[in-house]
């Protein structure tokens, strides 16, 4: 299909919706926003539903709804996981404004609930390949060195998996690192680990809302190929002050809010590690000498200006600091800002409008001496402009419309050596500038009771930028489309299709990712990535929907994927695209999973079988490889009981394939060396890896008290599987003609305890 | 002149690396099961400005677990012609699959060599030609070279070079540098080899220069007064720069944090039958030497 039949498709379905305007002159519209009672946070995804019908809706990120219905008098039905339901009675004459506070069901509260949002949500949502995990699920699954860790949460679910041992790069569905849209209140963040990757930027008790779309993402979202992962902070607790934080073994973290006045409310939440603090106890010296820590606060303000009117403020600060010795070290970090505006036109048009500023940095300063001294600095910024309209003109059209700008500054280098003693020249690569104007539309329509349909059209016009010139101009369609069966209440298909596009690509030398990684736009010479995924699901509650249950098909048809000539240099490389190599790819798989979303035992089982696959002419012969993701088998199980009021404890287990390896096959000798001739790329793998965590929490106050405070007791690798993080291939010493292969492994067995407080 | 920055900076972000993975990381022995890839011709040699005896060492591949050393190749017809002439290898009569000139030859800055090699590599009765071509860069000029304390650390001396780059036609110039203690070659292996280049230096002046850490506490690299110190600087060509850095880089394996996937090391050796299908690894470089001595005093 051509661009101007999509343009025409695109006009007709906003001519759709507008048709069915004058049904609305005939309803009358509640809306409103669903709240958590005990703490004022808007509540992402509630469910709101006329009783004794399908006919309902659910809140926005920003906990907006709106219902049409004929007059008359009505039951409405409002529910959220780990909340009582709320019955309220209405009588619809004229349009009502309606905001529901939802108690914290006390018993559920205490309990983990998997997923935050409706009941039958999974099954009823015009939506599929979309995981939520609410932040008190994510807390209970057992952390590396006690540091819960949504992301490594994530890599739990089906069809992600971590890039390598302890990291918190994650792939969706066989598609790198970088192809993962990874938004904190709608600011992309660039690099999201700490400490070389081994933990995520994002402190969990900041945190409100975790969706992952894995396939089948929002026409208001793209840019990336594989994955949307949407963080939502909190508001800020606008009853009363609140204060929650925790001492771990290496860091500890602290969360304060409150109401400012009647109408606003703020959070600030930070953590610090204190690894370095350990560091200085070692007998080695340039160990005591070393520095070695992260540190990160969030910060959120909100205004209610009006009914109609909010504002929000947001930020994020993080820096890693690094330092081998007092000679040479590095740090890194990214920063965030986020300034929104909610307004609501009318009960049926909710818009939200926001700035946007992303920022990303690393510097490596090294002082062995002063004619050798160097340093390099290098980095990017965004920044942008969202308006997001959500139109609601009846219970049947559900429309979301918006314009967002991005701009984008890369600074891909500057470094050499330091003052006038230095043998060491400088370089510094050229500043570079793009830009993406995006609109995009979507519509969800129900077809009677039964039939839900999607569609939608993101358009993109990107622009590579050169001293305010425009030097590669692209336009790009990307349609999405799904439609969603209902059998009944707690059986469904679902099928979905989108087109994803990505313009800016990471320039890494790293199977696990580095903070170090460049990005670079796409040019004349670099074609953007695109991706047309196709899915296919079922999905199935039980048990008054406590158990649920999904199988999903997916396949994913990728063109231009980037990949790098074999030892490319991408640190300070003038000519960057001239190590760059392009090709297609294709992912396909099964993901099953059965989950108990709420009461005293619950977690999930799920299971993922795929294959991902890379052709690039000039690697791998031009044959097909294995892409570094492809694990054919993935298997994680996640379970929470809570043994008694004062006692829970959790564990989970993973198992997958060995990530894809090349090994070395031969050897020929150069300088005494033994050189390695390799397998074709990725033709073995790795030994399976596994690992079971477990963790203990000891309730320490008493139910119902203000103080609540616990021990977490957590092991990583509870039975000490050696899995490998790499694989190095080395020459005895007193006999350099025999090559052995040693394993390199991390993380056996390691305990941990935090304390954990809130008041 | 200068260290390679961005290999610089990497080598900060493997010290790093090491120390953080150092309070998690353990090694252990293990047993891997490859299928031994098809033996590949390995030709490796150079020619070069002193006046000796230069060699080609012409062997075959084995398995990477192989526990015996290169198999040579024998029978081969080894030559080196450049615009001046061509001159023919022997092989070794103690050891096979080594080829060499006779002792009077030397190259020549600024000429190009090409090495011929003729052989019958699969025993299938026809013989298959090869051949490799490099430019021989010109040397750079030492003045001086000096041993002194390295601030950064009280356990090393820092071995410091001052004298000239050589006027080179591309702009670019690439190095390598071995360290002679009493005549006897301190950096022997290809992962003792340091590389650098001249990238982002205007003028042609080595001034106070460090080419070399030498760790006090290890015997290996241990200076007592009296020693001489030699310092040789090879100026090399890109192509084979490249191989040294790649070949090094693949000999220690990859950390997944800062390498990309492993890759076979690129030769310059090419087979003259386009129907070929013998597998070729190994390289064939000329290259100059400029050699300054000193003795060291404490």
């Amino acid at each position: 299909m051509n661009g101007k039949r999509w343009v025409a498709l695109a006009a007709w379905l906003l001519l759709w919706s507008a048709w069915s305007l004058p049904a609305q002159e005939r309803n009358i519209t509640v809306s409103g926003n669903i709240r958590d009672g005990s703490n004022g946070e808007d509540l992402i995804g509630a469910s709101i539903m006329v009783e004794g019908t399908r006919n309902g809706t659910v809140s926005n990120p920003y906990g907006f709804y709106s219902l049409s219905l004929p007059k008359g008098k009505y039951v409405l039905v409002a529910s959220y996981i780990g909340y009582r339901k709320k019955e309220i009675p209405v009588e619809l004459s004229a349009g009502l404004k309606l905001n529901i506070n939802l108690e914290p069901d006390t018993k559920e509260l205490e309990e983990v609930v998997i997923s935050a949002e409706g009941r039958n949500a999974n099954v009823s949502k015009a939506e599929m390949s979309v995981e939520k995990l609410s932040a008190k699920a994510i807390k209970s699954v057992p952390a590396l060195m006690g540091e819960v860790d949504v992301i490594k949460a994530i890599q739990l679910l089906p069809g992600v998996q971590s890039t390598s041992e302890g990291s918190s790069g994650f792939s969706v569905r066989g598609g790198g690192q970088d192809q993962n849209l990874i938004l904190l209140d709608e600011a992309a963040v660039y690099s999201a680990s700490h400490l070389m990757g081994f933990f995520s930027v994002f402190n969990n008790d900041a945190i409100k809302d975790v969706t992952l779309y894995k396939g089948d993402i929002p026409a208001s979202f793209g840019g990336r190929l594989s994955s949307l992962l949407d963080i939502r902070t909190k508001d800020g607790n606008n009853q009363r002050y609140a204060a929650t934080g925790g001492i771990g073994l290496i860091s500890s973290r602290l969360t304060v809010e409150g109401p400012l006045g009647g109408k606003a409310s703020a959070i600030v939440s930070a953590r610090r590690t204190y690894a370095d603090l350990f560091l200085k106890l070692s007998s080695n010296p340039r160990a005591s000498q070393s520095t070695l820590y992260f540190y990160d606060m969030n910060a959120k303000v909100n205004y209610r200006i009006d009914d109609n009117n909010r504002v929000f403020l947001a930020g994020y600060f993080g820096r890693d600091k690094f330092g081998a010795t007092t000679l040479m070290g590095m740090d890194f970090g990214n920063k965030t800002l986020t300034a929104r505006w909610n307004h609501i036109f009318s009960p049926k048009l909710f818009s939200n409008f926001t700035l946007i500023g992303s920022f990303y940095d690393y510097y490596l300063k090294s002082e062995v001496s002063e004619q050798l001294g160097q340093e390099l600095k290098s980095g990017l910024e965004d920044y942008g402009l969202k308006a997001d309209f959500h139109y609601m003109p009846n219970p049947v059209h559900n429309l979301k419309f918006g314009y967002n700008f991005i701009f984008h500054g890369f600074h891909p280098g500057d470094g050499g050596g330091i003052g006038q003693d230095a043998v060491v020249g400088r370089i510094s690569l050229p500043k570079e500038y793009a830009m993406e104007n995006v609109l995009y539309i979507a519509n969800e329509t129900n077809l009677g009771d039964k039939l839900k349909l999607k569609y939608g059209l993101r358009y993109t016009g990107f622009e590579n930028l050169d001293n305010g010139s425009v030097t590669y101009h692209r336009q790009q369609l990307d349609p999405r489309a799904g439609a969603t069966f209902l059998f009944n209440d707690v059986h469904s298909v679902k099928a979905s299709y989108s087109r994803t596009t990505q313009f800016i690509q990471l320039a890494s030398n790293s199977t696990s990712g580095s903070p170090l990684d460049l990005w670079f736009q796409a040019s004349e010479s670099v074609k953007p990535q695109k991706c047309d995924q196709f899915g296919l699901g079922y999905f199935r509650n039980f048990a008054a929907n406590e158990y649920e249950l999904s199988a999903e098909l997916y396949y994913k048809d990728m063109k231009d994927v980037v990949d790098f000539k074999d030892h490319a240099q991408l640190m300070l490389n003038e000519d960057l695209e001239q190590e760059l190599r392009f090709g297609r790819g294709y992912s396909y798989g099964l993901e099953l999973m059965l989950r108990k979303t709420s009461g005293a035992f619950n977690g999930w089982v799920s299971y993922t079988l795929s294959k991902s696959m890379r052709q690039i002419n000039e690697i791998n012969g031009g044959d097909w490889y294995k892409s570094p993701y492809d694990r054919p088998h993935n298997i994680s199980a996640v379970a929470s009981y809570e043994l008694s009021p004062k006692w829970s404890v959790s564990a989970n287990w993973v198992y997958a394939n060995g990530a894809p390896v090349t090994y070395p096959t031969g050897r020929f000798q150069v300088e005494g060396n033994y050189v390695p001739i390799y397998s074709g790329r990725n033709e073995y793998r790795y030994p399976a890896y596994h690992r079971l965590d477990l963790s203990g929490t000891w309730k320490l106050s008493a139910p119902g008290s203000r103080f609540k405070h616990e021990l977490n007791f957590s092991l990583y690798n509870a039975y000490g599987r050696k899995n490998a993080w790499t694989i190095l291939f080395r020459q005895e010493e007193d006999n350099p003609d025999v090559s052995y292969a040693e394993k390199v492994y991390l993380f056996t067995f390691v305990p941990s305890i935090t304390w954990n407080f809130s008041f | 002149m200068k260290m390679n920055t961005p290999n610089y900076f990497r080598y900060i972000i493997y010290v790093g690396s090491v120390l953080l993975l150092g309070l998690w990381a353990c090694e252990e022995r293990m047993d891997i099961n490859t299928e031994a890839s098809p033996p590949r011709l390995v030709i490796y040699g150079s020619i070069t400005t002193d006046t000796t005896q230069h060699a080609i060492r012409i062997t075959r591949s084995a398995g990477y677990f192989s526990t015996s050393k290169p198999e040579g190749i024998s029978r081969a017809s080894v030559s080196i012609r450049h615009e001046g002439g061509t001159f023919a290898l022997e092989e070794s009569p103690g050891e096979p699959g080594l080829y060499l000139t006779s002792p009077n030859v030397s190259g020549i800055e600024g000429e190009t060599y090409t090495l011929h090699v003729a052989l019958d590599f699969d025993g299938n009765g026809e013989t298959e030609e090869f051949e490799a071509t490099s430019g021989l860069p010109f040397a750079s000029r030492l003045d001086s070279v000096a041993v002194q304390p390295f601030i950064a650390f009280d356990n090393f001396l820092q071995v410091v070079i001052w004298g000239h780059l050589p006027e080179s036609g591309d702009g670019h110039n690439y190095f390598s540098f071995h360290l002679y203690r009493n005549n006897v070659l301190v950096n022997d292996s290809l992962r003792g080899f340091s590389t650098g280049n001249d990238d982002f230096i205007a003028g042609n002046e080595i001034t106070a220069f460090p080419v070399f850490f030498l760790n006090q506490e290890r015997d290996q690299y241990k200076l007592s007064p009296g020693d001489t110190v030699t310092i040789q600087v090879e100026s090399i060509t890109r192509e084979y720069a490249s191989f040294i850095e790649n070949a090094r880089s693949e000999s220690f394996g990859s950390i997944p944090i800062f390498s990309g996937p492993p890759a076979n090391v690129e030769t310059n050796i090419r087979s003259q039958s386009p129907t070929s299908t013998v597998a070729i690894s190994g390289f064939f470089t000329a290259y100059s030497k400029s050699r300054m001595a000193m003795i060291y005093r404490e």
